[in-house]
């Protein structure tokens, strides 16, 4: 196999290996504790400020 | 006594806490395109330095990495100033100027002892480390530990190579400050993954796991 085909295949696997990690880690915690909802951090800020009014 | 105004309590606030969704979404939009941006600029230094060879020849003493290796060898005596501004373009050279002597010469020594001596392996951790930051920018995965090894990458080749001739110093500079901002706004909070992990780092923490706190840090 040629160098670029391998150094294809091994971001591909970083990739992979990214989402599966994600996924694994969304299954198994709960993030019930967090005291914050999944979804961009700045937009949080704003969002709990909006309900406390 | 002043009264409050109540008018300036309802003024749109503004940066990441901007109300205005259109706001938020641009702001969301060019960190992510800064970001992958950076991620695919060590795409494409990606190629020229495949691993087994990385781009050497003649048993790793010349081209591809081994070049520049060597290059920033040679030329560790060369200008050694960056930062560079000639106010008075008709005195000779630059007025302003921040002396990189001692760090240049620093990583030469550190080129030449440690790094190519052991180039059969160092190459895959230079290699490794690139594709490691095109990954973390790209996808938003721990992106404040990508941007962080994006740092430290850009400052080695602005100390290394900046200062050289026929080379725009700004292109190595503004590397390293596009990093250093990825590494503050950490990307991935934005439009990653890192924007569903936090979450869950963030309960692992408050359940007093140190591996939930570290994994926060990095992302």
């Amino acid at each position: 196999m040629s160098p670029e085909i391998v150094a294809l295949l091994v971001l591909l696997a970083g990739v992979v290996a990214a989402v599966v990690f994600t996924l694994v880690i969304l299954v198994a915690v709960d993030p019930s504790d967090a005291g914050t909802r999944s979804g961009n951090e700045g937009e949080k800020e704003e969002e709990q400020e909006t309900e406390k009014s | 006594m002043a009264e409050t105004n109540p008018v300036e309590k309802q003024e749109p606030r503004e940066g990441v806490y901007a109300s205005s969704r259109l706001e938020r979404g641009l702001i969301v939009l060019t960190i992510a395109v800064a970001s992958i941006g950076l991620g695919y600029l060590f795409f494409t230094q990606l190629w020229w330095k495949l691993p087994p060879e990385f781009g050497c020849r003649d048993d790793f003493t010349r081209g591809g990495l081994c070049f520049f290796l060597d290059h920033s060898i040679e030329e560790a005596d060369a200008s050694n100033k960056l930062l560079k501004a000639e106010i008075v373009g008709s005195s000779p050279g630059p007025e302003l100027s921040v002396p990189i002597g001692w760090a240049t010469q620093l990583n030469a020594a550190f080129i030449e002892n440690v790094v190519q001596p052991n180039i059969h392996w160092f190459g895959y951790v230079i290699w490794g480390t690139e594709a490691w930051i095109f990954l973390s920018m790209c996808l938003g995965f721990f992106s404040r530990l990508g941007a962080l090894a994006a740092i430290g990458m850009s400052m080695q080749l602005m100390i290394g190579l900046a200062h050289t001739p026929n080379e725009w110093e700004w292109s190595y500079i503004l590397m390293v400050l596009l990093s250093v901002a990825m590494f503050g706004l950490a990307p991935g909070r934005y439009f990653g993954l890192d924007r569903l992990l936090r979450p869950r780092f963030k309960a692992l923490s408050k359940r007093g796991s140190r591996v939930g706190r570290l994994l926060l840090l990095f992302t």
